[in-house]
């Protein structure tokens, strides 16, 4: 253990007590597997050596219920604390089970029942499909913590959750579902309701089908962002702080009779102004909000037009989703499915995976949740968390008291849960820590961007990452967000003040 | 069910009654989402309002040991009883919850762990197939129990299972291995042993891809039938009362030479000899009774000779396909050369996780009851097997008196598989089942109704599309009485008709 440990367990107030390397760590490890059970299939666990960069721990991997695979990470000193990690996408993997060992958090993840080699298939099997929905983390938390009981000799201290994207939605579902498996919870970028998300994709893919936004594209759209709103906010930086007052006029992008580069085609202009505005029904309610404007080719829109390797072609594949969450519907056709005709009729088979914002059970015993969004995330606008915020605000009387136990962070000029033009990089484990254990409640996280490109598989930008200047920022509580002084260095936090625009 | 009846029982239990609905109703509803487990993922609940003849209620759903689904439907005007639903056919989806949910019943059902989009495979999954085979309807019945414990915040009172068919197997399976889950049976044409019912189905198949019966036959089959036995009852009215005294002479409607319609070719000839006759071995036991002559263009025949909407692809192969899953682990076994007659005994090993006893004892014993229901008519399930169940019941219980202590069977004229025909079909049994189970009345005399309005069934294959008919009312009676015409007053009102041993 070097200094950074004694820096964390400092501040956090957890001793070192009983954390003492002992003779009997490996056969402990090694033993695991008698936690076995008829509902529990618990392996022998492997004792990995320390290196340079991770702490000695004991890593064991099991199976809940004939398929929620999970596993546990046990660092040798133990500060008591647990950190689960929910997956995003599909699930399907087991999840970072190793990024706090050095701060001696015990670990763990699940692929919360099904493998991402065996593509959709888990959705019509109908517990795989509920288990992704909530019951597999909620499971696997179970019997992390039994793990994690076993092994050190006694009970955890604190249960932490973090998630981003469907990792953030099943965080806040774990909140609200089973409000006594976790104290404190980092969500990000959370898919609140996959009825809402889902339609909206389809939509986005329509259009997208028929005309074809592409990389260059992006580019377009990404400059003419840029020029209209980059500097409105003080800081030419290539992040747009307060996309809310930002528009960019999409028609005059339109190419000019023998204009071919650096331009749309009006059914390219078509699928971008769809896009950035809300989705609406008949009544001009509003179903869906846009995705607004700004790092259009940071990669993001590539991903989630585009597809990659990864993900392939999203258009067929939602609507394959579709058809199998709708399979006992005999008059359910995925390739009529209208968008905002059809919106309701996935309320009830996708109602499991709906998050509602009734937090009240977990507020009441002392949670506390740290969310935050990027303002630039494509496939999960910001819109629907301001939207959360607001029916929290309802719930719980007011923004003070939400405040007391949920505070949300916008992140400007982030893609969809890492990435983009941004101050992405941030610690939100200590501040969770602080708060939820000494009742410091947050108010300023200190984000970096970094200079060196970091390639994300998640991510398909117009051109390949390059290295870039590193600068700081404040994220400040929503809806305060992190404003230029009009003096001092624009490349560090400091010269920024949290304020409500 | 009568305004009157639902008072009597409303004031006979006045105290189970439930409160009102209340402004917590739905927040209990969704979060039903908290009695999941390891063994049970359930689901946020989600409140219905009241539609037309719906009561507002809670509706969960939840999935047993991976792949159970099963679904629940909690009344807010709750009358302390359960009402499950045990699905018919293959299974593999859920069954009705709503039916009594205006009676104040919480319901329930479940599709027995697997779907039927996904064919028959569940049958060569072993847990599937015992979850099809009696554990699904149990693991469900105490996963439901659960359920409505927790959103009513009390045990249940009562609990009831219904269910024909797979379902009224299920149902006796039920009373058998799991005595204590149910109060109260609605067991209606049961498959009372897979064992036999697969050969027979096979050797039917066989003669009919020889020797195809067409649905102009399944006419002249109808015809020869009431022409010689409708009248027998003292009632002309399409329906053959007693189709054991009944018999039709197959020999006389084949074809005279140069004649192609209203006939059967010998070769059809002798497929319907066959379905009416007993299927029996090289020493003359009977293995399988046949089907009892009588509304043989209704549907019933055209279905599971034909094929239709519950059988598409032809039963012969999906009853092959079948055999060979549950006998997969033995690698002598050849569906194509199964003999039905000869191989019979081959397959009562892998089949016997599906047959029914009559070992009721301690189903009896706790007070349980068991109301049976039959069509005169069913071609799949036959009659003959349900007297040969009664029996044994019989038997076991020491004589037919101390059997009907807490076993009844009645009869249904005319009618086909579970529903329809040209008899009397429509009839509660609830209200019956009910009243026996908890004031101790037995059931004597049911009424019954024909609709008169042609109901298009989807497990019907008719030979003709329905039409409307009269409407008429019959009693059941407990088995062996039928409900037998006075001789004087109105044919169609069940008061022209007594209840005795023909």
């Amino acid at each position: 253990m070097g200094m950074p440990y004694a820096r964390w367990t400092g501040t956090a107030l957890i001793a070192l007590v009983a954390a003492m390397p002992a003779a009997g760590d490996q056969d402990r490890c090694h033993k695991l597997y008698r936690m076995t059970d008829v509902s529990h299939a618990i392996e022998p666990g492997i004792s990995v050596a320390a290196t340079d960069a991770m702490p000695a721990y004991c890593r064991v991997r099991g199976v809940v219920n004939r398929a929620i695979r999970f596993e546990v990470t046990l660092p040798e000193a133990w500060n008591g604390r647990m950190m689960f990690t929910a997956v995003g996408g599909g699930a399907g993997t087991i999840g970072d089970t190793t990024s706090l060992l050095p701060r001696g958090f015990a670990m763990a993840s699940t692929d919360t029942g099904h493998e991402i080699e065996e593509g959709n298939a888990y959705l019509r099997q109908p517990e795989a499909l509920l288990d992704y929905a909530y019951r597999g983390v909620h499971l696997a938390t179970q019997a992390t913590k039994r793990i994690i009981a076993h092994y050190y000799g006694r009970e955890v201290d604190r249960s932490y959750l973090q998630g981003c994207s469907n990792g953030g939605r099943a965080a806040l579902l774990e909140a609200e579902r089973f409000p006594d498996d976790y104290d404190g919870i980092i969500a990000g970028a959370p898919a609140f309701r996959f009825h809402e998300f889902l339609p909206w994709m389809v939509a986005v893919h329509n259009l997208q089908d028929a005309h074809p936004l592409d990389k260059a594209a992006f580019t377009v759209l990404d400059d003419a962002s840029r020029t209209a709103c980059d500097a409105a906010d003080g800081v030419e930086d290539g992040v747009i702080n307060d996309p809310r007052t930002c528009e960019v006029d999409v028609d005059a992008l339109i190419c000019a009779d023998g204009e071919n580069e650096g331009c749309l085609t009006a059914g390219q202009a078509e699928t971008a102004l769809f896009i950035y505005g809300d989705m609406v029904d008949a009544d001009g309610n509003v179903l869906s909000p846009g995705v607004p404007p700004g790092a259009e080719s940071a990669g993001d829109w590539g991903l989630w037009l585009l597809g990659n390797e990864q993900f392939g072609g999203m258009g067929d594949n939602l609507r394959e989703m579709l058809s199998i969450i709708m399979r006992h519907d005999p008059t359910f056709d995925a390739a009529e499915f209208d968008p905002v005709a059809d919106h309701a009729l996935l309320a009830d088979a996708l109602a499991p995976f709906d998050v509602t914002g009734d937090l009240e059970d977990f507020r009441a015993r002392g949670g506390k949740i740290l969310m935050y969004q990027g303002w630039n995330d494509f496939p999960l606008r910001p819109g629907r968390a301001f939207d959360y915020l607001a029916s929290l605000d309802e719930a719980t009387g007011g923004a003070d008291a939400t405040g007391d136990f949920f505070r949300m962070f916008m992140v400007p000029g982030m893609v969809h849960c890492a990435g983009g033009p941004g101050p992405w990089q941030v610690d939100y484990v200590d501040p969770i820590v602080k708060w939820t254990e000494e009742g410091e409640a947050p108010e300023r996280l200190v984000a970096t961007h970094p200079a060196e490109p970091v390639p994300m598989f998640h991510l398909n930008p117009s051109k390949a990452p390059e290295a870039s200047r590193e600068f700081t920022r404040p994220l400040c509580v929503y809806p305060k967000l992190g404003l230029y002084r009009g003096e001092g260095d624009p490349d560090h936090e400091s010269s920024f003040r949290c304020a409500v625009p | 069910m009568a305004l009157g009846a639902l008072a009597a029982l409303a004031g006979t239990f006045a105290g189970t009654w439930a409160t009102p609905a209340s402004a917590s109703d739905a927040d209990h509803c969704h979060k039903l989402y908290r009695l999941t487990d390891v063994s049970h993922a359930i689901e946020p609940g989600i409140p219905v309002p009241a539609t037309g003849a719906l009561p507002a209620h809670c509706r969960v759903r939840g999935v047993v040991n991976r792949a159970i689904r099963f679904e629940v439907t909690l009344p807010v005007d709750w009358n302390g009883r359960l009402m499950f639903t045990a699905v018919g056919g293959n299974a593999g989806y859920i069954g009705d919850t709503t039916s009594l949910l205006a009676r104040g019943f919480a319901m329930a059902s479940t599709d027995t762990g697997h779907e039927r989009e996904d064919g028959n495979d569940f049958l060569a999954q072993p847990e599937a197939r015992l979850d099809h085979a009696y554990r699904g309807v149990h693991l469900a019945t105490l996963a439901s129990k659960r359920v409505v414990g927790s959103y009513y915040g009390r045990d249940i009172d009562r609990s009831y299972l219904k269910g024909c068919s797979n379902g009224g197997r299920a149902a006796l399976m039920e009373a058998e291995r799991f005595p204590e889950d149910y109060d109260g049976i609605i067991a209606g044409a049961p498959v009372f042993r897979l064992q036999e019912f697969q050969p027979w189905m096979l050797a039917v198949h066989e003669r009919q891809e020889a020797h195809p019966l067409t649905k102009e036959a399944f006419l002249v089959l109808d015809e020869a039938s009431r022409t010689a036995c409708d009248a027998m009852d003292g009632v002309e009215d399409g329906v053959i009362n007693d189709p054991r005294i009944c018999e039709t002479d197959v020999d006389a409607l084949v074809c005279g030479e140069g004649q192609t319609a209203g006939c059967l070719t010998a070769g059809q000839a002798e497929t319907a000899r066959f379905i009416y006759g007993d299927m029996v071995d090289a020493d003359g036991n009977v293995l399988s009774p046949g089907v009892p002559p009588g509304a043989e263009s209704q549907g019933d025949w055209g279905s599971w000779l034909l094929g239709g909407e519950v059988v598409p692809g032809g039963l012969g192969k999906m009853l092959r396909d079948n055999l060979a899953r549950h006998m997969r682990h033995d690698p002598t076994f050849d569906a194509a050369q199964f003999d039905p007659a000869r191989d019979h005994a081959r397959i009562g090993d892998a089949l016997a996780s599906y047959d029914s006893t009559a070992d009721l004892k301690e189903f009896r014993a706790r007070g349980g009851k068991i109301l049976m229901y039959q069509g005169w008519n069913d071609f799949p399930l036959r009659a003959g097997r349900a007297f040969d169940y009664l029996a044994a019941v019989e038997a076991v219980a020491g004589g037919p008196e101390q059997a009907a202590e807490f076993f009844r069977l009645f009869m249904v004229p005319g009618m086909l598989h579970c529903s329809g025909g040209p008899g009397p079909w429509q009839a509660d049994y609830v209200d019956p089942i009910v009243q026996w189970t908890e004031q101790g009345i037995a059931p004597e005399r049911i009424v019954a109704s024909q609709p008169g309005e042609a109901i298009a069934l989807p497990h019907l294959n008719p030979s003709r599309p329905p039409e409307p008919s009269r409407a008429f009312t019959r009693p059941l009676c407990v088995y062996p009485k039928l409900g037998l015409y006075r001789g004087e007053g109105d044919p169609d009102d069940e008061s022209s008709f007594r209840c005795a041993v023909p």
